[in-house]
């Protein structure tokens, strides 16, 4: 996070009024130190306060007209305006609100009249209790021009009956999307889905579904389960796979120590509400959508931010979806637009292809110059079919003015829709010209420019039957909370390639679809089901029948260790040091130096879908080492200061037991307590008692740090 | 303040003596944007900026006669509202902790250096808020023109306040560079 970042995230915390004051303090500091903070905070809070002054926003949708008249009046005739309208209740409140109470004030009565009751305040050199004047034989209550207490009197001033704004139908929608606390209290949620209400869709049953379909496959495979992963192995599991990182001792010995019988459903529930979560999913789908080297130099903060907002919020999957699809507008003012801002060049053939993979798990790349070998259904006039809804899509250069400031995006980007019409055409191998209107899912659209071909595809999305754009999410995510999908690769569905759960896959894209695409739905789904408590430890002779890591079916009766994604890996080691050294974690710093360190292991293609390649390999001590940017290289030592100060008295084995904690959220084995004694032991020969704890303390950190177990989420 | 009472009184205003002339009213109410907007970021909150203007507007109304008329009205009017803030902070009425006061001089300082364009600011604003996404828009309208807290909006929405702030602090953050590209090209825009 730059400071740029920092400062004004602090400054939309005092627009707010929610600072705390430890962050007034980092403000001041700010304000103190850097003559450059100081004006953007003034700009953004004059900001803030021309739109509490009323600058721009007006009542309704009809903003452009309503804002205009409002912005282009001048100040007198605003108040002439507002004073004609004082006396009929039918004017817009929000427009007297907006203004704040001295506004009323002024516009009470004439200008002379305000004048004579300011004058008539100070003769009397106090501030009277309201009086009420009459003006234009309108009679008005002056209590706001003279109250001491602008906020609380303005209610008063306006009739109860005319309280503004506020679209009351919203609020059902939006609290229908609150999470649910548990999934057996709650019988049956009302769920908004594309305009009707569901019923009837329960937690529990979706889960005990899951379970149910889960275990057939069990039996028919006559495979025991592993047992139910231990405390430390889950609550380490959940963390990192809801949040991204590993939970902290305290976390960690938070949940352990808990003895509620329904922990797990808590833990849960409160980690799917956080805002790391959200954070995490925001991540994932950031690199997702334009990959993590960014070639095409589009505006990933902006992207990132939109994504965030909609998870944060919890908007349904298809919503997300098709705004992204269908965005328009600038790149830094529309987040979405970034996503086929990045995927349009070369004839909009990446864009297709990306489509076509993240949102319904389909591969069509090759297709793109052949029909799929052996996926009958795919061919070469279906990607280009898909194709041409891009067609319209024109992505242009806002040339960048004079005065940007560093820190701001360079690069600014317009994504529009041209008004270009007819068919696209394509050369097939046999080298014939062939053309395709836009069509998806048995539904072709006219050639011609009338309609915007991109708002075309998000309705056949919406209406596919077949819930293309639910499966593709469904897989992905069960594929992130149990590291298989039900196919492999995740993003290639379609009769040629074989589903291992098919009834259950079908159950949960069902599910999905019902509850309105509801993302935090899916996830505690999945979290509180059977296959998601179980151990990754399991027999040698099941391991030899459940093993998809050499190309068996997946049967999802173990955990199935895998390796951390490199923004886990470092947010992981972030949490651990400072869990050792007892810092607090702030998780606002670091996520730009995240992002350097990230880069270091990708590589990007030029290929037809812009790809790019992860070289980390979970190889952790060139990770760390790499790292130094960052604090590791003070922070290890510092932390092994600490541990070896809350030693003291107390016995040598401790050290590995909170290190182990730290970074692998469980005890420390013998053999390792061993190791570190006699680390130690040697140490003491040559150094003082101190000194010799902290180095063996170091040196036993950088050893888990760097272990396997580390990096794997298991 | 180099104005002084007796300057005023020898000019040829025939309503000297009862009150201030139009020109005044019309400079008064014509700056008071200006003044909100100098008094808002060295308070802690809207309620106490709009408190501070009350006392500032009521100074400027009862020293009318030591404005003299030609020089900088606006500039006048923020020194008054200076001291007024400084008074105001040896109150008692502010709810939140305050900032120090080197960094209200260093804030005020710098202000006092802006250029006035508030109006082409404003201008370029609406211009701005238009090109929103509606579901921003109406966020926008839940906030300012409700003029309710983004706490009471959370409530009203049914999310987390938090959630709130931030969507709201994006929004002001897209329309903070918006308004600066608008003002930087002159507010030309294709």
């Amino acid at each position: 996070m730059t400071i740029r970042d920092e400062l004004l995230n602090l400054a939309n915390l005092y627009c707010e009024e929610a600072l705390s004051d430890e962050q007034l303090d980092r403000l001041q500091f700010l304000l103190r130190t850097d003559a450059d903070c100081q004006s953007l905070f003034i700009e953004m809070i004059q900001l803030h306060g021309q739109l509490l002054w009323g600058g721009g926003i007006s009542p309704g949708h009809q903003l452009d007209h309503l804002g205009e008249s409002v912005a282009e009046t001048d100040e007198l005739e605003l108040i002439e305006a507002v004073r004609k309208a004082i006396p009929h209740p039918q004017l817009s409140p929000g427009m007297l609100r907006a203004r704040g109470s001295r506004r009323i004030a002024i516009a009470a009565g004439s200008m002379v009249s305000v004048l004579a009751i300011l004058l008539l305040v100070i003769r009397q050199n106090q501030l009277p209790d309201p009086i009420s004047i009459a003006s234009n034989g309108t009679e008005t209550s002056t209590q706001t021009s003279v109250s001491k207490t602008p906020a609380t009197s303005e209610n008063s001033v306006l009739p109860e009956d005319v309280v503004p704004v506020p679209p009351l139908k919203l609020d059902g929608i939006a609290q229908t999307q609150t999470p649910r606390p548990d999934a057996n209290a709650v019988a049956s949620v009302p769920v908004q889905t594309s305009g009707q209400f569901v019923a009837d869709l329960n937690d529990a049953d979706v889960v005990e579904e899951i379970d149910r379909l889960i275990r057939t496959a069990w039996e028919d495979n006559k495979i025991q389960p592993a047992a139910e992963a231990g405390d430390h192995e889950w609550v380490r599991r959940a963390y990192l796979t809801l949040t991204g990182r590993i939970p902290t001792i305290e976390q960690a010995s938070e949940y352990v120590a808990a003895n509620s019988p329904r922990k797990r459903d808590q833990l849960v529930d409160s980690l799917l509400a956080h805002s790391l979560t959200a954070e995490n999913l925001a991540v994932n789908w950031t690199n997702l959508l334009i990959g993590r080297s960014n070639p095409r130099d589009v505006d990933e903060q902006s992207l990132y931010s939109f994504l965030l907002e909609q998870f944060t919020e919890n908007r349904p999957w298809m919503e997300t979806v098709g705004q992204l699809i269908a965005a328009e507008g600038r790149s830094d003012e529309n987040g979405a637009t970034n996503f086929l801002l990045a995927h349009l060049n070369d004839q909009a053939t990446p864009a297709t292809a990306v489509t076509a993979r993240l949102f319904l798990g389909q591969q069509v790349h090759c297709t793109q110059c052949h029909d799929h070998p052996f996926a009958k259904e795919r061919s070469q006039q279906e990607f280009w079919s898909l194709n041409a809804f891009f067609k319209q899509a024109e992505r242009k250069r806002i040339p960048v003015t004079a005065n940007v400031e560093p820190g701001m995006n360079q690069q600014v980007w317009t994504l529009t829709d041209s008004g270009e019409s007819g068919m696209t055409f394509y050369d097939t191998l046999r080298g014939q010209k062939k053309a395709v209107p836009p069509q998806f899912a048995g539904e072709a659209l006219s050639a011609d420019g009338t309609t915007s071909r991109r708002t075309e595809l998000v309705r056949l999305l919406n209406a596919d039957n077949n819930h293309q754009v639910a499966r593709a999410m469904v897989n992905r995510t069960w594929a992130q909370f149990f590291g298989h999908g039900f196919t492999a690769p995740v993003d290639d569905l379609g009769p040629h390639n074989p589903v291992s759960h098919p009834e259950l896959f079908d159950h949960l894209t069902k599910a999905f679809v019902q509850s309105g695409y509801d993302m935090r739905r899916l996830m505690r789904w999945m979290t509180l089901s059977q296959a998601f408590q179980l151990s990754s430890v399991q027999s040698e002779v099941a391991l030899a029948v459940d093993d998809p890591q050499e190309g068996g079916t997946p049967l999802f009766s173990r955990a199935y260790p895998r390796q951390m994604g490199p923004e886990q890996v470092y947010d992981s080691i972030r949490i651990a040091i400072r869990s050792v050294s007892q810092q607090p974690i702030d998780s606002s710093v670091g996520t730009t130096h995240r992002k350097e360190w990230v880069e270091q292991f990708v590589r990007s293609y030029g290929t037809d879908e812009n790809d790019e390649l992860l070289t980390f390999d979970g190889n952790i001590s060139q990770a760390l080492l790499m790292m130094n940017g960052e604090d590791i290289e003070n922070a290890i030592p510092l932390a092994a200061v600490e541990v070896t100060k809350s030693l003291q008295d107390r016995t040598v084995s401790e050290a590995p037991e909170r290190l182990a904690m730290a970074t692998l959220n469980r005890s420390a084995t013998d053999n390792e307590e061993k190791a570190f004694r006699n680390r130690y032991r040697a140490l003491s020969r040559s150094l003082p008692a101190e000194q010799a704890m902290k180095t063996a303390t170091e040196d036993m950190l950088w050893a888990y740090l760097n272990s396997s177990e580390f990096v794997s989420l298991h | 303040m180099a104005m002084v009472a007796d300057k005023s009184e020898g000019s040829p205003e025939p309503d000297s003596q009862s009150g201030p002339g139009e020109d005044f009213v019309r400079l008064f109410t014509q700056t008071q944007r200006s003044i909100y907007l100098f008094i808002l970021p060295l308070v802690r909150t809207a309620a106490d900026a709009e408190e501070v203007l009350q006392e500032t507007n009521v100074v400027i109304l009862s020293k009318w006669k030591q404005f003299e008329p030609g020089t900088n009205f606006t500039a006048w009017c923020k020194a008054i509202a200076r001291l007024e803030v400084f008074r105001f902070r040896r109150s008692r009425h502010h709810r939140l902790q305050l900032m120090g006061e080197d960094v209200v001089n260093l804030l005020a300082r710098k202000i006092e250096e802006q250029p006035v364009d508030q109006e082409r600011r404003r201008d370029a604003l609406t211009d701005c808020i238009s090109k929103l996404r509606s579901s921003d828009q109406e966020l926008l309208q839940r906030r300012y023109l409700a003029g309710v807290t983004g706490e009471e909006v959370a409530h009203q929405m049914g999310r987390p306040a938090n959630s709130v702030y931030q969507s709201l602090g994006r929004v002001r953050r897209v329309l903070l560079e918006c308004v600066r590209r608008r003002l930087s090209i002159g507010g030309v825009q294709q």
